[in-house]
């Protein structure tokens, strides 16, 4: 016998070595209670395979995200590249074009 | 035609037939009977395992008062569904399983309530072998899971394979073989092998 199942026979006896009887009083209550059961057959409601629940709930959040992505960013404010005045001299044929971008430093020295 | 005992005394068993006459309802004492035989099958089959039953169930509830309630709960249940049962499967496995689903249903309901065991019941019981190892084993067990508990009483009490714990429990053979290992070699040190 291999050491395994000596120490398994010994916990097995000790373990069934404590017996207790089913006390009287709930044997009788027992008694008492299957009187009124009739036996039926166990409704098994079928669940629907985890993974559909998880597919579902998945897509449910991808299309509120989508919907409400565009509808709660906030909207830019369009930014000005370039301010642009133009004068014409019409009778000396000149055209004077300003171009004021957001690069040129009016204020900042050139180096 | 014999009557069966159980519809002489239900008024509902008796229908008026054409002439207005009583005469006994034969689909429903059909039923009866069938209900009847159910009932009687199911004792026959759950009388030899119900000590037993009783004991692993006390010994999973670490012999707490409450053990008495979920005993009834799961002849009750079983008794009930007796008909689901399946004749090519196992009664045994089958009723350890509805004990097991009843102790799982009571650590569930009774979470915010610590679980007072009274191993004090222990000297009530019969004891065979010498005591004070044998409360070293169950003082071990006192300090399981209620899921390794129940596993280390499947196997040392009830005697069921590890297939059938698994079944029974639902966990895998490798965690029970876990379960097992861990408590032949902690009881080992307990008893002084």
């Amino acid at each position: 016998m291999t050491d395994k199942q000596n120490i398994d026979d010994k916990i097995t006896k000790l373990v069934q070595s404590l017996e207790s009887e089913i006390p009287a009083p709930v044997e009788e209550k027992l008694r008492a209670k299957t009187v009124t059961i009739r036996p039926v057959y166990k409704i098994r409601v079928k669940r629907r395979p985890l993974f559909i629940g998880i597919l579902t709930s998945a897509a449910v959040i991808l299309a509120v995200f989508l919907f409400l992505f565009p509808v709660l960013q906030k909207r830019r404010e369009p930014q000005i590249a370039e301010i642009r005045t133009e004068f014409e001299l019409r009778d000396k044929n000149i055209k004077i074009i300003f171009i004021q971008r957001s690069d040129f430093n009016l204020f900042k020295e050139d180096r | 035609m014999k009557i069966n005992e159980a519809c002489l005394g239900n008024p509902s068993s008796f229908i008026l037939d054409k002439e207005e006459k009583l005469r006994p309802d034969i689909s429903r004492m059909k039923r009866n009977d069938e209900l009847e035989a159910a009932g009687i099958l199911f004792w026959e089959l759950a009388s030899p395992h119900k000590q037993k039953l009783y004991n692993f169930i006390l010994k999973s509830l670490n012999y707490s008062e409450f053990a008495d309630d979920v005993f009834q709960e799961t002849v009750l249940r079983a008794l009930k569904y007796f008909k689901s049962f399946k004749k090519e499967k196992n009664f045994t496995t089958w009723l350890y399983t509805i004990a097991h689903n009843e102790i799982k249903r009571h650590y569930k309901e009774n979470k915010k309530r610590t679980l007072i065991s009274d191993m004090d019941r222990l000297k009530g019981t019969r004891v065979n072998n010498s005591q004070e190892l044998a409360e070293e084993v169950y003082r071990y067990a006192e300090q399981l899971k209620p899921k390794q508990r129940e596993v280390f009483f499947l196997f040392y009490y009830s005697g069921f394979t590890i297939s059938e714990i698994s079944r029974i429990v639902g966990l895998k053979a490798g965690n029970i073989k876990f379960i097992l290992n861990q408590a032949r070699s902690s009881i080992k040190k307990l008893i002084g092998e």
